[in-house]
């Protein structure tokens, strides 16, 4: 089985998509797992190790071409169809679409598999999603004043993959303190004083405690205004892992850092302003720890200017209030409680009934035109008894009932168990084809008895949508 | 037909110009450049891009042979290369020398024109182009590369 995810965005993005391997794992133990990143993100298979086979856009070298016209855009052109015969080469067996913007649209038309999710165009037009989470996804991600699911349930939902709840945080004893200074939005950005004074104060609490400022080597020179250079550490992606793996805790904004430190298993302390939304973009943690802003603007759209007048955002979130959470999860004392609004609990059932009556309805259709032919079938053997029909049509008969019982079981196999009987009535055929008749309704009666166990089973699910989720330790 | 702006020959520095081609250099294999001159720019690519494979195009053939005497990457003859209009290789990143082109600057401009294939228009005309009705492969490489740069 191969997969190819299309996971054209930024490296935050890459790196949370990379959070729903486990999910394929599950449902598909022995996927090869290829991920299709722009060229300018290849640095994240230094992190990834779990994704083995990387293919890459060159998303800059085309946009220059085509935007400066220094080449012929044939060159574009060149670079994407030769892309398209790459992976088309691959023979994929599922293509799942995680970046959903126009263009992995367009590219999921160019792309042949025989099952691809997420959105995509047919020959140029849009195909309706069959999954409602999808639509979810399509309909409302981009809303602005806060999102009722996190981006990683909405994907593992709506690309039909198990869901796995998230990691969970344990508190850490030793190791040195960072923080993630800037972020790559201005928005975002709660202020290199108050870091300062956060470090300043958290190092009178704990006076042999190591605090690192981190920040891309690009920013050194701004940071270093308020941290001195012993202070500050601008780690390669590979070097803030290792760094994180030892780490007592981070403290950071909405960045790409934060979810690789969720990966290296080190505390982390959210700091959400500007148009970070702290239920969308969160670390994917059981209970992620967020200070978030209470101005009433939070979160703001991320390709608008800031609205107001000073930033707010920064200013509700106090440095007294975010070293008291620290110094709780340094002592380990730290209990989150998630709340679950009844908004998202509304939404979710809503969202799950709709893919479960799709589901049942659909599988309904192909389990019960299995048994209705099998049904038909055996009624027809039986009419040997009545001499209706010779032995040898009789004969003839079973080996036909005996190959679709085979079709059962390939297209159910996790039904298999209720063709037992049926089964097990070919042991009779040889020496009384009238046990084995008997045995091939009794067989078919048992059948149908189970089907109505399980359609009134799956009713009874929709109300595990209200049950609290077990943690993935 | 392009147009120059006054003072655009004269005035252009090397550092200008390296500056303007680098970020596309950085990932180009094979680049056509037009113009030799003195043949310090191609110096200055060579000294950057090592690698670099260079297609010349130059009307004075004597102007190209100096420089190969100076510059002895010159002389390797799978690397660095005089070509015509004809045989310049299409698809490559174009470099216009323009301090070299002198008395040909129309006919510099029109083969600079023609190899960046630039009636084609930009990706926007060539996708007006497409009929709605054409889903062949060609057709939605266009569409898709017209999403990049919207």
């Amino acid at each position: 089985m191969k997969i190819l995810v299309l996971s054209l965005l930024r490296l935050g993005d890459i790196i949370q998509h990379a959070e729903l391997i486990p999910a394929m794992r599950k449902a598909y133990p022995e996927a090869d797992i290829h991920f299709l990143v722009n060229q300018s993100f290849m640095q994240a298979q230094q992190v990834l190790p779990e994704i083995k086979n990387w293919h890459c856009l060159d998303r800059k070298f085309i946009e220059q071409v085509l935007v400066e016209q220094a080449q012929s855009p044939r060159a574009a052109f060149d670079h994407l169809q030769d892309l398209v015969n790459q992976l088309n080469g691959l023979k994929f067996d599922l293509i799942m679409n995680l970046t959903h913007n126009m263009f992995s649209v367009r590219l999921m038309d160019l792309l042949a598999a025989p099952d691809k999710r997420g959105a995509a165009f047919v020959d140029g037009k849009k195909i309706a999603f069959s999954n409602p989470w999808l639509n979810y996804f399509n309909d409302h991600y981009a809303e602005t004043g806060g999102s009722r699911f996190h981006y990683l349930e909405i994907l593992h939902r709506s690309m039909d993959l198990p869901f796995l709840p998230p990691r969970r945080q344990r508190a850490r004893k030793s190791g040195p303190i960072y923080l993630q200074v800037l972020t790559a939005d201005e928005k975002k950005n709660w202020g290199l004083g108050n870091f300062l004074k956060l470090k300043n104060d958290l190092q009178i609490q704990y006076p042999n405690q190591k605090i690192y400022a981190i920040c891309s080597p690009s920013e050194k020179s701004l940071v270093s205004k308020f941290f001195s250079d012993e202070e500050i550490v601008s780690p390669s992606l590979a070097e803030a892992v290792d760094l994180f793996k030892e780490g007592r805790l981070l403290i950071t904004g909405d960045t790409s850092i934060q979810h690789l430190a969720v990966r290296s298993g080190i505390p982390i302390l959210s700091l959400f302003l500007g148009s970070a939304d702290p239920i969308k973009t969160s670390p994917w943690l059981v209970n992620p720890t967020i200070i978030s802003s209470s101005a009433g603007c939070s979160p703001c759209r991320a390709s608008q200017k800031c609205s107001q007048a000073s930033h707010i955002c920064a200013q509700s979130i106090s440095v007294n209030q975010v070293l008291a959470t620290a110094l709780q999860m340094l002592a380990g004392q730290l209990e989150v409680t998630k709340h679950i609004g009844t908004e998202q609990v509304v939404w979710r059932t809503y969202l799950d009934q709709v893919k479960l009556s799709d589901s049942v309805k659909s599988e309904k259709n192909s389990v019960d035109i299995h048994i209705d032919r099998l049904s038909l079938k055996i009624e027809e053997i039986s009419k040997v008894i009545f001499g209706q029909i010779s032995q040898q049509q009789a004969q003839q008969m079973a080996q036909e009932i005996k190959s679709e019982i085979n079709l059962f079981k390939d297209n159910f196999p996790e039904m298999s168990d209720s063709v037992l009987s049926l089964d097990r009535s070919y042991e009779f055929l040889d020496r009384s084809f009238f046990e084995f008749l008997k045995m091939l309704r009794a067989g078919i009666k048992e059948m149908y008895a189970l089907q109505q166990i399980r359609k009134s089973m799956a009713a009874q699910s929709l109300n595990s949508a209200l049950s609290p989720e077990v943690p993935r330790e | 037909m392009p147009v120059f702006a006054k003072g655009e020959i004269e005035n252009l520095s090397l550092a200008d110009w390296m500056n303007k081609y680098h970020p596309m250099l950085v990932h180009a294999k094979k680049i056509v450049v037009l113009g030799c001159g003195s043949g310090v720019h191609l110096t200055e690519i060579l000294n950057q891009f090592p690698h670099m494979v260079i297609e010349v195009l130059e009307f004075q053939a004597e102007l190209f042979e100096a420089w190969k005497k100076n510059d002895r990457r010159g002389e390797n003859s799978q690397q660095v290369g005089l070509v015509s209009e004809k045989t310049a290789s299409r698809k490559c990143l174009v470099l216009d020398f323009k301090p070299a082109w002198g008395a040909h600057a129309i006919d510099y401009a029109l083969i600079s024109a023609t190899l960046r294939d630039v009636e084609l228009g930009t990706i926007k005309d060539i996708c007006r182009n497409i009929s709605i009705s054409n889903q062949g492969q060609e057709a939605k490489i266009w569409r898709a590369l017209r999403e990049l740069v919207r």
